[in-house]
């Protein structure tokens, strides 16, 4: 027990006499035993006594340290209040003691920060800890990590003790001036700042304490600003200089009492010439006048107006007019959106007595010229920079009036809208006109200026409106700017149109910022709320407009487009809104009319524009959409027997355009309206039901309809819930039985069980056009389903793809893939169907045509047909094993083995059988290269199916699985293989295993891989054929460069891969293998000297006759790595 | 270099060029060879640093892709360079670090030739003898401190 107890001495005792800072393991001993009960931390301090009263300076101060470290790892130990306070009381004075002061600040610190239910440190003590600091400690004369406890510490006592502190007063702030002034290190800033904040907060009295320091306290505040922060990025301090700016904002606008120093200081600043001075004066000023009140603000309204004036008219964007959220982030802008913002924040201000901000504006008679010049500008497009710049600062300004609150929007108008209307020549009338007469008033042309800007306020105005929530009846009453909007409400709108009316006959297909404020004006113009009583005649007028652009001959694209887009806005403003007038007339001007011209074929408009509108427009209104569906629908089957049943080519591009349309815009949105199902089923019984009637005899459309009618086939069924599935799978079924299989069986070619497929007479099955479609179609279907819904009578559908399979149809091989890839794997489902997985693959391996003995496979004599078969099969082995390893089946290692089988045979073939045989001539180079090429199927993703799309199951890393279980037999076959061919091939399917497998994998094997790399790189370069695989490897050796891994056994074997390297710099056929090749030179540069150096003249010679390549990339990066070896001399 | 302050102590900067970005070559193009031609030339010595200031010489307009000439069928490429003073005595660096990095970025058989632009420096012909005289380039490259300034401005270019 007494070995136990003195157990801790020795750690003290290190910790003590060691010089160096810290020395967390003996801490961590010691309160360890104290947090776990063995030491009572009472006895420790006793027993500490000579350490801790030592007049060594350095033991006092490390035994301090030492009591103050253990005490900071006891947080969550409950401590009795004595406890507590004899060691607060300890650590306060030893405050006074600097040689151990680093001690006891960090004891206080710790103390400081316990929380409630463990015992804290109570008021009174708070307060003598606070009186001693203040009394003892010279701050800014300490080291930089004492001085950061210490505003640790000012900053625990504020916001946690703010009621003991509040008694020491001027005494309290005159300390804090006195800590913080001077501070340099962003840390410690981040603290001072912090510390300033709390402090004027707990004394808010604006005749209080502070008032009288609020001056020292801003003054030492104010040198930092605005923030200049150089810190090299390899300081490792985790501060930017917008955390320590906004920390700084925060205590500018802590009290309104920094008020008349404050906002002078930042007008001044907002005037200097370096940008980020100007966006962090901007936004302080922002928070300002948020903080400090209207009334306290009042007397600078003047001068910030001005500043904020010049700012927005010296940084608004010039580039483009429409879309004012999509500038770039330059500083320019950055500028120009905080003074929008400020200036935003500024129009709210209204003060009890004296102006708003809003008269400053109205009054500056500089700001009345610049509105009449720019309004009366003519032409957007012949603007000088300066112009345009002005031109948009005026739009903000007034866009923002307009926008802020009601009577500030009712001034602005006030002032400034009859103005434009003067310059447009547009005078208030009585609405009963009749159209011709108000468009030849107004039939010439209008000022772009006034224009542009009338409409950016109406705008404005509309949207300040709508951002009510209940409409308010004051903007209905007398004397509002909305009584200036009505009055002139129909011969604007008439002149707009006439100006967008007449540009839509125009010849020219460049559209004018007039042209597009126009069709802004004309949207803005018909989206007003309808309780202002907007005229009905006018809405249709605009809408009119609208649809003849889009129904007529309007040869610019552009405008077709803003016109389409301004009336799908108008119909989600009409939808939304409750007048049951302009829905009427938006649905029979608008609505019916676009919707009728998918049916319609005498306009001019070509199908992809109909499409386009009519879907827009639809998405509007839900009832109309269904209309537009069926419409799409009629059209799709209408098609359907034109091209299938008719066998009219002429269709063709009309039917891929309508899929595409019913895939990317139906279906999008009939998922989100929740009735996909519905409308899916529709579709596919249509075609089922056409495919069980039609008889089809001879199909002339080229290969993209059928790719387009097949795709559009899986992905509407992949969507479908399992029931409908379900239906739809034996919908298909029962036609498949009755068109194919009972023709099939009566054949006498077809027995499902007991009949190897192998022995079939292929010849003798011929496939015509219907079938072939019957099949690929129910072959997407089966490839999209999900894995729960069983398909009936497998053993017979397997057979049928196997034969589709064996005559070329890869789409038969896709479905056997997904067949083995979703079979259910617990028994319950496995009954149903009434067959075992093993079975069903007994069933094309064992009897059928994928025999592992390839010797069964000899289907008849010509040796060319022979080939094309056994290519089909191979092909069919690839998908099945893709569909196997995905689900992680035994089996799959079966498949591997066959494709192993026709890489290798060519082996015995020819050393057995040389050239004379039937047996030996069907192994040629052509399968075992289609064999390596399966591995391609096998690793790489798909479109098609077995994806995440068409519900594969898919287990994880399968490719990682995948390749560790060939790679050994890849790599020993090749070890053994001597024949040319042979090793050709087994080198292209070891180049597909590892460019698809990921990188992480192939790091483990680095060192098993990287010379069979280099071989089949080698090989591989021997034929242009094979640049895309080519390039793909030399990414994974520069992959694998990267990796630290990987570098090493790279640097190990240098001197053999520098050859095959070296070669690929000059390989012919690619630029990119070239590049690469010389990329991956260059990162090798990087390795140790003594390892490349002896190959540094070989890179050097090369890279020499690199710069002659004839591409440039390649030149270039031979010139860089050329420096690079020359510098390792 | 007997003063030891800076030649020209306040150069003008001007902006650099922007880079032109390389189009994705699409099988067509594999066989059709990219000449060598003012912008792969102005490529490689636009980021050489200055010798005395770290800028670049393309931000000083020492070079600009105007001022080089570039004759395939002969071979011969010359860039002519312009001072930034016309005292400069750095002018002999500067021309001995564009005969260096062109030499050792073009294939061989390629004929560099380094001029001063007319009227742009005091001793202008005199510089232009010395810097296409092979002998005294490599004279000139024997001597460790030339070097070691010539590498220290080449480093950035590549």
């Amino acid at each position: 027990m007494e070995k136990k107890l003195n157990a801790w001495i020795p750690y003290v005792e290190s910790f003590v006499s060691s010089p160096t800072s810290l020395n967390a393991d003996d801490i961590t001993a010691v309160s360890k035993l104290v947090n776990t009960g063995f030491l009572c931390l009472e006895d420790l301090v006793k027993d500490m006594e000579l350490y801790l009263t030592s007049t060594d300076h350095f033991i006092r101060n490390r035994g301090v340290t030492l009591l103050a470290e253990v005490v900071g790892h006891l947080q969550s130990k409950p401590l009795s209040s004595t406890t507590i306070h004899s060691l607060i009381n300890y650590f306060s004075l030893r405050l006074a003691d600097w040689h151990a002061l680093h001690g006891a600040l960090i004891g206080c610190l710790t103390l400081l920060r316990r929380k409630h239910e463990v015992g804290r440190v109570v008021d009174n003590d708070a307060s003598a800890l606070a009186d001693s600091f203040l009394k003892n400690i010279q701050v800014q004369l300490l080291a930089l990590q004492d001085r950061k406890l210490c505003f640790e510490i000012l900053v625990s006592l504020l916001d946690d003790y703010s009621e003991v502190m509040i008694v020491l007063d001027e005494f309290l702030i005159s300390g804090i001036c006195q800590a913080i002034d001077n501070e340099k290190d962003p840390t410690c800033l981040m603290l001072t700042f912090h510390i300033v904040q709390s402090l004027v907060q707990i004394f808010p009295d604006p005749s209080g304490p502070i008032a009288s320091a609020a001056e020292d306290l801003f003054e030492i505040l104010s040198c930092y600003f605005p923030i200049y922060f150089t810190h090299p990025k390899s300081d490792h301090i985790d501060i930017k200089r917008d955390d320590l700016s906004i920390v700084l904002m925060n205590a500018f606008c802590s009290t309104p009492l920094f008020e008349p120093f404050a906002v002078n200081l930042l007008l001044e600043k907002l005037s200097a010439h370096l940008p980020s001075s100007k966006i962090d004066s901007l936004r302080y000023l922002n928070k300002c006048i948020l903080n400090y009140g209207a009334n306290r603000m009042e007397k600078y309204c003047k001068s910030i107006w001005y500043s904020l004036k010049e700012t927005i008219f010296n940084y608004s964007p010039f580039e483009s007019l429409s879309e004012s959220g999509s500038y770039h982030d330059s500083q320019e802008n950055q500028i120009f959106k905080e003074a929008s913002l400020c200036l935003q924040t500024a129009l709210t201000l209204q003060s009890v007595k004296g102006k708003s901000f809003i008269t400053w504006i109205i009054e500056d008679k500089d700001f009345d010229i610049c509105v009449s010049s720019v309004a009366n500008e003519i032409c957007y497009e012949t603007l000088s920079v300066e112009s345009r710049r002005l031109l948009n600062g005026t739009r903000t300004i007034l866009c923002l009036c307009a926008k802020a609150y009601d009577q500030c929007c009712d001034r602005a108008f006030h002032s400034f809208f009859p103005r434009l209307m003067d310059i447009l020549g547009i005078f208030p009338c009585n609405a009963s006109l009749d159209v011709g007469s108000l468009e030849n008033i107004s039939s010439r042309s209008l000022c772009f200026g006034a224009l542009y800007l009338s409409i950016e306020m109406l705008a404005s105005g509309r949207d300040l409106v709508l951002s009510y929530k209940q409409f308010p009846e004051s903007i209905s009453g007398e004397n509002k700017w909305f009584q200036l909007v009505q009055n002139i409400y129909s011969p604007l709108s008439y002149a707009i149109g006439s100006l967008v009316r007449k540009h839509g006959f125009k010849e020219k297909n460049n559209i004018t910022e007039d042209i597009n404020s126009a069709v802004k004006g004309l949207q803005v113009l018909a989206t007003f709320p309808e309780k202002l009583h907007v005229s009905v005649f006018v809405f249709e007028y605009i809408l009119g407009i609208f649809v003849s652009i889009i129904t007529g001959s309007s040869k610019d694209s552009d405008l077709w487009k803003l016109s389409l887009k301004s009336l799908v806005q108008i119909g989600l403003f009409i939808e939304n809104s409750r007048c049951p007038e302009t829905k009427t007339v938006y649905v029979s001007l608008v609505m019916e009319k676009i919707i009728s011209l998918m049916k319609c074929n005498d306009s001019n408009m070509t199908l992809a524009m109909k499409l386009e509108a009519v879907f827009s427009i639809g998405s509007t209104n839900p009832v109309y959409m269904s209309r537009a569906i069926r419409d799409l629908e009629m059209q799709i089957f209408g098609n359907f027997v034109e091209i299938f049943v008719v066998g009219n080519q002429s269709f063709d591009p009309t039917f891929v355009r309508l899929l595409d349309c019913y895939t990317s815009q139906v279906l999008t949105w009939c998922n989100i309206k929740g009735n996909y199902d519905e409308v899916a089923m529709h579709f596919v019984l249509y075609i089922w039901n056409q495919m069980e009637s039609v008889s089809i005899s001879s199909i002339k459309s080229q290969q993209d309809v059928f790719d387009s009618l097949i795709m559009t086939m899986k992905v509407v069924v992949g969507n479908l819930n399992k029931e409908n599935q379900l239906l739809i799978m034996h919908k298909g079924y029962n036609i498949i039985q009755s068109r194919i299989i009972s023709p099939l069986r009566k054949l006498n070619q077809f027995l499902p069980d007991n009949t190897e497929i192998a022995r079939l007479d292929l010849d003798s099955i011929i496939l015509s056009p219907y079938d072939e479609l019957l099949v690929s179609l129910f072959a997407a279907v089966v490839v999209a389903l999900q894995p729960q819904v069983v398909i009936s009578d497998i053993k017979v559908i397997i057979n049928v793809f196997s034969i589709y399979l064996l005559k070329g149809h890869v789409s038969a091989a896709h479905a056997l893939g997904s067949i083995f890839n979703k079979w259910p794997s617990n028994s319950k489902k496995a009954d149903e169907i009434s067959c075992r997985l093993e079975e069903a693959i007994d069933i094309i391996f064992t009897k059928g045509v994928f025999s592992s003995d390839i010797k069964l496979l000899r289907i008849n004599d010509d040796i060319d047909a022979n080939n094309a078969v056994h290519m089909n099969v191979i092909v069919g082995l690839g998908w099945i094993g893709k569909g196997l390893l995905m689900c992680g089946h035994q089996k799959m290692k079966d498949i591997m083995m066959v494709l192993f089988k026709y890489m290798l045979t060519n082996n015995c073939a020819e050393s057995r059988l040389p050239n004379s045989d039937v047996m030996g001539n069907f192994t040629s180079p052509v399968l075992s290269r289609s064999a390596a090429d399966a591995f391609s199927i096998i690793m790489s993703d798909s479109d098609a199916c077995l994806n995440k799309k068409f519900h594969a199951m898919i287990r994880p890393l399968y490719k990682q699985r995948f390749f560790s279980s060939v790679l050994t037999i890849l790599l020993s076959s090749i070890k053994d293989s001597n024949i040319s061919d042979v090793r050709n091939s087994l080198y292209h399917a070891f180049g597909h295993v590892i460019s698809n497998t990921p990188i992480a994998a192939l790091l483990l094997e680095t060192k098993k891989l990287i010379l069979p790399l280099f071989e089949c790189l080698s090989s591989l370069s021997a034929d242009c054929k094979n640049n895309d695989l080519l390039y793909s490897i030399l990414l994974v050796f520069s992959s694998i460069l990267m990796e630290n891994t990987g570098k090493c056994v790279v640097i190990e074997n240098v001197h053999i891969i520098i050859n095959p390297l070296l070669e690929l710099a000059f390989y012919p056929y690619m630029m990119l293998v070239r590049e690469t090749a010389i990329q991956c030179l260059v990162a090798m540069s990087e390795f140790p000297h003594a390892r490349i150096y002896p190959i540094r003249q070989q890179v050097l010679k090369a890279m020499h006759k690199a710069l002659d390549d004839p591409k440039r990339p390649v030149r270039l990066e031979a010139v860089r790595c050329r420096w690079r070896w020359e510098s390792i001399a | 270099m007997s003063s030891l302050g800076l030649i020209n102590a306040n150069p003008i900067i001007y902006e650099k060029q922007e880079r032109r970005v390389r189009k994705p070559s699409s099988k067509d193009e594999e066989y059709t060879p990219n000449l060598i031609d003012q912008e792969e030339i102005f490529y490689h010595i636009r980021d050489i640093k200055d010798p005395e200031h770290p800028y670049t010489l393309e931000e000083l307009k020492v070079v600009t892709e105007d001022d080089i000439e570039v004759n395939i069928e002969k071979n011969h490429v010359r860039v002519t360079f312009t001072p930034t003073v016309e005292h400069c005595s750095m002018a002999t660096i500067i021309g001995l670090c564009l005969n260096v990095k062109l030499s050792k970025c073009l294939p061989s058989g390629f004929k560099v030739d380094i001029r001063v632009a007319p009227g742009s420096h005091a001793t202008e012909a005199a510089l232009n003898k010395q810097l296409n005289d092979k002998e005294r380039v490599a004279a000139a490259l024997e001597n460790p401190n030339l070097v070691e300034m010539v590498d220290e401005c080449l480093a950035a270019s590549y």
